[in-house]
């Protein structure tokens, strides 16, 4: 069983320009203990993806569609509601919310409340999680903070959000999300809003705090580079649906979808310092109307008739694999091959000989 | 590295805490601990030595009893907000608050007049030997007495029932006060509370509390409150309750635009994604951000209550008689305004003063409170 399982998902937000079809079918698995990065540009679906997960999708307009399936735990999160499908409400969600699954947000600077102290808002989670008051949680709170890599803990708990600086605001962000001992991490950019050397220093930390407790982390980027250094396996996404996934070497050294390609070549690389970057020419398109036939196609160096056609499947490829990670102790075989999959959505690949899924 | 000024939540019983003005005076702020410790000290000493014409209240009491407990009501709450406050008072934000609000000399003079005022009523019966309804032209035959103008005995003068016009000032400044804290006290609060519920629920919820807003606001306030009092046996709850349930919807619709806009905030979202639940996001997280205007609309209602209050009384639909009321005195006096000028001179002097203390407050508070103002001068 896995932690958590997305299966064709689709949250769909109704705008005055229509329906923007913003998560369209998208598969995804987290194990426990795993970290999965999830990349794409801005308007690919990512952040609403997060969203859908822990409930939030915007309100007024945000809908799931009937089909879809959201297991955590191995329990369904989505049911029936007036407007086709819809997270639990109420109790239920509100114990996965935070004790299940906890979020770190994109803006740390205007995620925690201005008029409450650090230590105040991490008590808050932490009575509400864990039940501890007083004395109890301001020691448990030190030690989160501790944790979070902030010095002076006892400190820093007294200061308000506005005495702190924006990398400090993350880590006392984080130490609230870890109050209630999630077994998944959900972080959407949590480091875009950050200077490069915090950025930096946040990776690790979530890395770190991620491998210690064995909590799986979710970590939305558009950024390459932060995925390649905290994430085993990535999943690739654009125009609300999934591209590309695989082991992260893998994909960054052989990546299968154009899409893909053309993401690592937009991004300033160590080795070829001379070389021109290549950004992938045009824009997202808007999410009320996407492309018919691939959703890539009319950016696509390579693309033909059959991409204007029709829609590629999502399929397994068999790619040679001679460093491939080893089996985990303890893991079943199901999540093995899951963790080791390959998978594109593109009619190059199927050309070469990719077999279709399902 | 500095500290914020936190003393963590570990020590809850220090006598820092407990007497006021320590805590100042021990971080070397000797004019404001100082004056803070005199200031309490001398209430206490005051209020233990002469306990006994301080317990002594004018007959038909109830509504002197409500009064006085009202105004030690207010000075316990100051005490037991003056610990909360110490402990975060070095917070940056409060300080840039109390600079800003000190340049408006205004505001400072407003705050002081509503202590004096408030410190008068509450020791009334130490700064006048009369009782307020004492009349002793009828009582003790003194018939001189009747109408007599300002002099050493009776500073404002007596008015035609012989009585102390400034003992009944400072009975009535009791009344007053008092009616206005209990009615913006509970306005406030039900205003609070209502308006933060429809702002974050929105909907149906929403609808409903906004619209019997939009009815209460378009029916013309005194007349409401003329008609309600003229049904009912006057008498001070009623007064209370119909100026509280009045003057809610003033507070309810800025805290509702407060959180509309509060609740679109990242904060609040993250509040969600760590699985806090509605009313623990409306009260533990979104109320403290709204505080600020919510100050500013119960320091001006006072003001306004106290004014519409003395206008009923004026009427008559106020407070009854023999209980002292500005608004009655005012009006008392009004027959005998070429005779006795003292009769409403007095009380009319009263009303103005304490409203015009209120409105500065009110004012020099908002200016100090609105982030927009940042920067420029705070003077009105």
């Amino acid at each position: 069983m896995s932690l958590l399982e997305i299966r064709s998902l689709r949250s769909w937000v109704n705008t005055p320009d229509g329906v923007a079809r913003a998560v369209d079918g998208v598969d995804l698995t987290v194990e426990s203990g795993e970290t999965v990065g999830v990349v794409g540009e801005s308007g690919s679906g990512k952040t609403l993806l997060a969203l859908s997960i822990v409930g939030l999708l915007p309100e007024p307009g945000g809908h799931i569609l009937p089909g879809s399936s959201l297991r955590f735990r191995g329990e369904e999160l989505l049911g029936d509601g007036e407007k086709g499908m819809r997270q639990i409400r109420g109790k239920g969600m509100r114990q996965i919310r935070g004790k299940g699954v906890a979020m770190v947000f994109q803006e740390p600077m205007t995620s925690l409340n201005p008029v409450l102290t650090a230590g105040a808002q991490i008590r808050e989670a932490l009575s509400l999680h864990r039940g501890m008051k007083g004395k109890v949680a301001q020691e448990q709170a030190t030690r989160l903070l501790k944790e979070v890599g902030l010095p002076d803990p006892e400190i820093h708990l007294e200061a308000y959000p506005h005495q702190l600086s924006g990398g400090m605001r993350q880590r006392v962000m984080l130490a609230m999300a870890l109050a209630g001992d999630p077994e998944l991490l959900v972080a959407d950019e949590p480091t875009t809003a950050l200077d490069p050397t915090i950025q930096a220093q946040i990776l690790a930390l979530l890395e770190g705090v991620c491998r210690r407790r064995g909590m799986s982390l979710l970590l939305i980027s558009h950024d390459l580079g932060a995925v390649a250094g905290v994430c085993r396996r990535v999943v690739v996404l654009y125009g609300g649906r999934v591209m590309e996934e695989g082991p992260t070497r893998e994909v960054l050294t052989r990546p299968l979808h154009p899409y893909t390609r053309g993401l690592l070549r937009s991004r300033p690389s160590m080795e070829s310092r001379d070389a021109l970057l290549e950004p992938i020419p045009g824009d997202v398109p808007e999410a009320t109307a996407w492309p018919r036939g691939c959703r890539f196609h009319p950016r696509c160096a390579h693309a033909w008739d059959q991409c204007r056609k029709g829609e590629p499947e999502l399929r397994d490829v068999e790619a040679p694999r001679e460093e491939g990670p080893p089996a985990e102790p303890g893991e079943g075989e199901v999540g093995a091959r899951e963790r080791r999959a390959r998978r594109a959505r593109c009619w190059l690949v199927a050309e070469e000989g990719g077999h279709g899924r399902e | 590295m500095a500290g914020y000024g936190g003393d963590g939540v570990g020590k809850r019983w220090s006598p820092g805490r407990l007497v006021p003005g320590l805590r100042p005076l021990r971080r070397g702020r000797w004019l404001e601990g100082g004056g803070g410790l005199l200031l309490w000290g001398l209430l206490l000493a005051l209020a233990v030595a002469r306990h006994d014409r301080l317990l002594a209240l004018p007959s038909r009491g109830l509504d002197h009893w409500l009064a006085a407990l009202t105004l030690v009501g207010v000075l316990v709450g100051l005490w037991v907000w003056s610990f909360r406050e110490g402990r975060r008072e070095e917070g940056e934000r409060r300080g840039r608050f109390w600079r800003r609000f000190r340049r408006n000399r205004l505001a400072v003079a407003g705050v002081g007049l509503i202590v004096l005022f408030y410190l008068a009523a509450l020791l009334a019966p130490l700064l006048t030997p009369f009782d307020p309804t004492y009349q002793p032209a009828f009582q003790a035959g003194e018939m001189e007495l009747r109408l007599a103008e300002p002099s050493g005995a009776h500073l404002m003068g007596t008015d035609q029932f012989s009585r102390d016009i400034l003992s009944r000032i400072l009975y009535g400044a009791r009344i007053s006060l008092s009616i206005g804290f209990l009615a913006v006290g509970i306005s406030v609060t039900l205003g609070t509370i209502l308006g933060a519920v429809a702002g974050y629920l929105g909907g149906i919820v929403d609808d409903l509390v906004m619209r019997l807003v939009d009815m209460f606001m378009a029916f013309p306030r005194v007349v409401l409150v003329i008609a309600v009092v003229a049904v009912f046996q006057p008498s001070i709850f009623l007064i209370i309750g119909v100026l509280a349930l009045t003057q809610w919807p003033f507070t309810a619709r800025i805290v509702r635009g407060e959180i509309l806009s509060l609740r679109e905030r990242e904060f609040t979202e993250a509040a969600r994604a760590l699985g806090f639940s509605r009313s623990r996001i409306i009260f533990r997280h979104l109320l403290p951000n709204v505080m600020a205007p919510v100050i500013v609309v119960a320091t001006l209602g006072i003001g306004h209550t106290i004014v519409l209050e003395a206008g009923l009384s004026f009427l008559g639909f106020g407070v009854q008689p023999p209980t002292p009321s500005w608004g009655s005195m005012v009006a008392d006096g009004r027959d005998y305004l070429l005779d006795a000028w003292w009769i409403a001179t007095f009380p009319g002097l009263a009303i103005v003063t304490v409203v015009l203390a209120f409105n500065l407050v009110g004012d020099g508070l908002r200016d100090a409170l609105d982030p927009r103002q940042r920067g420029q001068g705070g003077a009105p």
